[in-house]
């Protein structure tokens, strides 16, 4: 199934929830709509379920209109953060529930047992979902949603509510589950680093509006604004001036130093970029196109590597370092390639400098 | 939920032991524990005691004999079911009326929605016999709806003998229980998460499904629960089966009170009767009790990360308002107006109004006539001793119920499961008993030195209080368990002694929820007619007491103006607790 989103406009009373969002998504894909709470992306998976109508634009399966389509015959399987499990009903009526509305020559029970044999709950037919673990609530309402055969998988927040260990395990799951069905899919989440390792492609938005569409590394590595650099991965924005320019080289003026940069867009010498670099890109003690000294003023453990926080020349970078035997105070020279500094255009603001993680 | 409800979360975490066991407690706290549990005792569970035991024993010996006389007398079969019999239409009519509501609040956005959704306590601080007498003037044969009918029919008959009817009694219960079947619905469906719909409607399941499979199913706990309090409420009723009844009917409350009250018993023949009545009407209360208890267990499902339902605008544009299902809502609009409001402007109006030979003029003669100290034969007593009666049995029941009540609910705010079980059903009796029962107690046990209560203000005054004080107590103990223990540890450790913290931290944090809780006891206990009828004699009348005695002779006008003080009293009391808001007192 191809979902398409043609211009889609959505209001709730004086807020924009979504302004002009286009969106295709191919058969058998799993597409990540990430961003901060409130920037419509919730509302996005509604519209698609079919919870909410757009007040312009096109929602189209396989090049048809389903706008009319009330939201129990679109198809859809739909998984909420807070799994949403019938509490009056066992597991095997939870997962049953969706196949009382489908006529299939595949008999309840076997079906039933099958999904929660592919989510491995096999043996919890009988229990109530309160006497279940978190996880396993979310396993159920996985099952749950696929038991129809849904031609489209819809996960909101789908594990925010669990904690970091099992989040990790339960996204790799569903990956492999949706790959192995081939179900196209739409994924809602604020958490980019989960983004990240479920989806094929992400869509970045922002203030009810899309701001990057993109495969992981392309979102990652070439994001198309600054808000996208921000949001996902770590990073360090800096902002600095172009001073000179020759072809696609362009000297950065950042703090009280000079650095090398590759650009493809036009810049003009005087005007205001945010650079990126990001800290696994910066190498410490080595020569470099571009390098400065500076002091570490901060030291985060995080088991293999150190993440330290180094102020040079009136900047202040995150840096991802192998070395492990540093300390606050430590001298170091900092040193990053040209093609590594990515300028992406500017907001007006001159971001904050980075400190240490709360 | 109403207020017989648990609200608040159950026992958390922070949750400390029964009072501090670190540390000194306060000075002689156990002695001031003991003294709710003392008044409970003497003026309610050992008079009750000595009240069934009346109805056990026949020539001293015990005997099932009185028991056995009802059971298997055609007439005390009659009363019994017609007693359940009007409880169970009484319950359907206030479920066909209340349900409504219920699904309007939850769905619809509309102008004053937040004082209609509060109007729902109305019934529990409006006196039950100012509902009488509004549907006397609305429905009765004189009333304002037939006069009305048959003016515009040109009929020579009432077209609607509502009054002294069943239905009228039906009507009646509906209009006071109603409510509390829209607030329990209300407060069930507000809570039900609408993803759990959405889920369902994702799987292929149409409105219909949706509704059938996962909507009722999920507030179902709450209709029932509402269901049984409303039943048992429906079951105990007496000022309303008595003046609307107009005496045709006889409920086991009214059957007790006439038997005990109005015949003449040189033998206290009808003392052993009413006495086994009152034992087998309790043991039918307290079972509904059971049932509405683990009913309430059942509904203590909560959801934590609730999505607000979302509501749309009530009215939508001409278009939308043609809807058969939105023409069917106003319909629905327009008739509870007529029920909920009808009758207290008919009150209103009559209290002004005066009839005379050529047809009738505006007048403030009944207002006149009640504030002036005149006899009343009626009363034997003048209606203003009446008024200055009820405000001053206000007073001294709520000086005990609430200070009592702050006590107990403070133990059982602090108490875990079983001993928690325990105290509420102990509270629970008194709530499952009639005031015509506990009255009845109260009458047999103290008229005899060396208490001799009976024809005394005092004996009415602790009716009162053991009427009112468990609503007190339930009121209260959400607002305790709501205070966080660690702010007293908190205070203690910065040097506090435990009655400064009392004073300086608790106190303070419960005021609003004390306040509330006075004004509500006072306005239950200006509104109690029940017990205060089997207690009253000339000089210890109140205004329900004068109310019901001027509406049973249908002499009309002067209780209107009665009942308009009552109402306003009540709709004062119904502002400042709206004032202090619903979080102070979770009704």
């Amino acid at each position: 199934m191809r979902i398409a989103l043609r211009n889609i406009t959505k209001r709730f009373g004086a807020t924009l929830a979504l302004e002009n969002i286009s969106l295709e998504v191919s058969d058998g894909e799993l597409v990540a709509l990430v961003g901060p709470s409130g920037c419509g992306k919730t509302t996005l998976l509604r519209l698609v379920a079919g919870f909410e109508a757009p007040d312009f634009g096109d929602i189209l399966f396989d090049g048809r209109s389903v706008l009319k389509v009330p939201p129990e015959r679109r198809g859809v399987g739909l998984v909420f953060q807070h799994y949403a499990l019938f509490p009056h009903m066992t597991v095997f009526e939870n997962v049953a529930y969706g196949l009382k509305f489908t006529r299939s020559s595949v008999k309840v029970e076997d079906r039933v047992h099958e999904l929660l044999e592919l989510v491995g709950l096999t043996g919890l037919e009988r229990r109530m979902p309160s006497e279940l673990s978190a996880g396993q609530q979310q396993r159920v309402a996985l099952a749950r949603a696929l038991a129809p055969h849904p031609k489209v998988l819809l996960l909101d927040e789908p594990l925010s509510a669990l904690d970091a260990k099992l989040r990790e395990r339960l996204r790799l799951e569903i990956k492999k589950i949706q790959r192995a069905l081939k179900i196209t899919t739409l994924y809602v989440t604020h958490d980019q680093e989960e983004a990240l390792a479920v989806a094929d492609r992400i869509a970045v938005m922002s203030a009810a509006h899309i701001e990057q569409i993109g495969t992981p590394f392309e979102v990652y590595s070439l994001p198309a604004t600054e808000f996208v650099a921000r949001f996902i991965g770590r990073g360090n924005l800096l902002t600095g001036r172009v001073v000179r320019r020759e072809g696609n080289k362009v000297t950065l003026s950042l703090g009280e130093s000079m650095f090398q940069a590759h650009c493809g867009t036009q810049l003009e010498p005087g005007q205001w970029v945010t650079a990126l670099i990001r800290p696994e890109k910066i190498r410490l003690n080595q020569p470099a196109e571009n390098t400065l000294r500076g002091k570490i003023i901060g030291i985060e453990f995080a088991g293999d590597t150190l993440w330290l926080y180094v102020h040079a020349a009136g900047i202040t970078v995150v840096v991802k370092s192998g070395v492990l035997d540093l300390r606050e105070g430590d001298q170091v020279q900092l040193g990053f390639s040209a093609s590594d500094l990515f300028l992406v255009p500017s907001g007006r603001t001159p971001p904050p400098t980075p400190s240490p993680r709360e | 939920m109403g207020f017989l409800g648990r609200k608040g979360p159950p026992l958390a975490y922070n949750s400390p032991l029964p009072w501090p066991t670190h540390g000194r407690g306060v000075q002689g706290e156990g002695l001031v524990l003991l003294l709710p549990l003392l008044f409970l005792i003497v003026f309610f569970y050992a008079p009750l005691a000595n009240l069934l035991g009346e109805g056990l024993t026949q020539d001293g010996s015990f005997s099932l004999e009185f028991i056995r006389k009802i059971l298997t007398d055609d007439y005390f079969q009659y009363v019994i079911l017609f007693t359940l019999w009007q409880a169970f239409l009484s319950t359907l009519a206030s479920i066909a009326l209340g349900l409504p509501l219920a699904y309007i609040l939850t769905h619809y956005e509309f102008p004053l929605k937040r004082v209609v959704r509060s109007l729902t306590i109305v019934p529990f601080v409006l006196p039950a016999i100012t509902v009488a007498l509004g549907f006397a003037l609305l429905f009765g044969r004189n009333g304002y709806l037939n006069q009305f009918l048959m003016h515009l029919l040109g009929l020579s008959e009432p077209p609607l003998p509502i009054m002294y009817s069943l239905a009228g009694i039906v009507l009646a219960h509906a209009f006071y229980n109603a409510p509390i079947i829209t607030r329990t619905v209300h407060a069930a469906w507000e809570r039900l998460d609408p993803r759990y719909e959405e889920s369902a409607r994702a799987l292929g399941a149409s409105r219909f499904y949706v509704f059938k499979d996962v909507t009722l199913p999920m507030i179902l706990p709450g209709l029932l629960s509402g269901a049984a309090l409303v039943f048992i409420f429906c079951f105990l009723s007496f000022p309303i089966v008595l003046s609307v009844g107009g005496g045709r009917f006889s409920t086991i409350e009214v059957e007790i009170y006439t038997r005990v009250v109005t015949r003449l018993d040189p033998q206290f023949l009808n003392y052993k009767i009413g006495a086994a009545l009152a034992l087998i009407g309790l043991t039918l209360s307290l079972g509904m009790t059971y049932i509405y208890l683990r009913l309430q267990g059942s509904f203590a499902r909560q959801t934590e990360h609730l999505r607000p339902r979302p509501t749309l605008p009530l009215f939508a544009g001409i278009k939308d308002f043609l809807r058969p299902t939105k023409l069917l809502l106003w319909f629905y609009v327009l008739g509870s107006v007529l029920v909920f409001i009808g009758p207290i402007l008919a009150i209103i109006a009559d209290s002004f109004w005066e009839d005379t030979p050529t047809g009738g003029r505006w007048t403030l003669r009944w207002y006149a006539y009640i504030f002036t100290p005149n006899y009343e034969a009626l009363l034997g007593d003048s209606p203003m001793q009446a008024i200055l009666n009820s405000v001053s049995f206000g007073l001294g029941a709520t000086a005990i119920a609430v200070p009592l009540g702050l006590i107990l609910a403070y133990v059982i705010a602090r108490l875990r499961w079983a001993g928690r079980r325990l105290f509420d059903t102990l509270l629970m009796a008194p709530l499952a008993t009639s005031s015509i029962v506990v009255a009845f107690a109260l009458l047999r046990a103290f008229n005899a030195p060396p208490m001799r209560l009976v024809g005394t203000a005092t004996a009415v005054i602790i009716a009162h209080s053991v009427i009112i004080f468990p609503f007190v107590v339930r009121a209260l103990v959400p607002i305790l368990e709501n205070l966080d223990q660690r702010l007293v540890e908190m205070a203690r450790s910065l040097g506090a002694s435990r009655w400064r913290a009392l004073r300086e931290i608790e106190l303070p944090l419960v005021a609003t929820g004390l306040i509330a809780g006075s004004i509500f006891a006072f306005a239950l206990s200006l509104g109690e007619m029940s017990a205060t009828l089997m207690l009253a004699r000339p000089g210890l009348n109140t205004m329900p007491v004068a109310v019901y005695r001027f509406l049973s002779q249908h002499s009309l006008g002067a209780p209107s103006a009665m009942s308009v003080v009552m109402i306003v009293v009540s709709a004062l009391a119904f502002l400042v607790l709206e004032r202090l808001g619903e979080k102070a007192l979770k009704l």
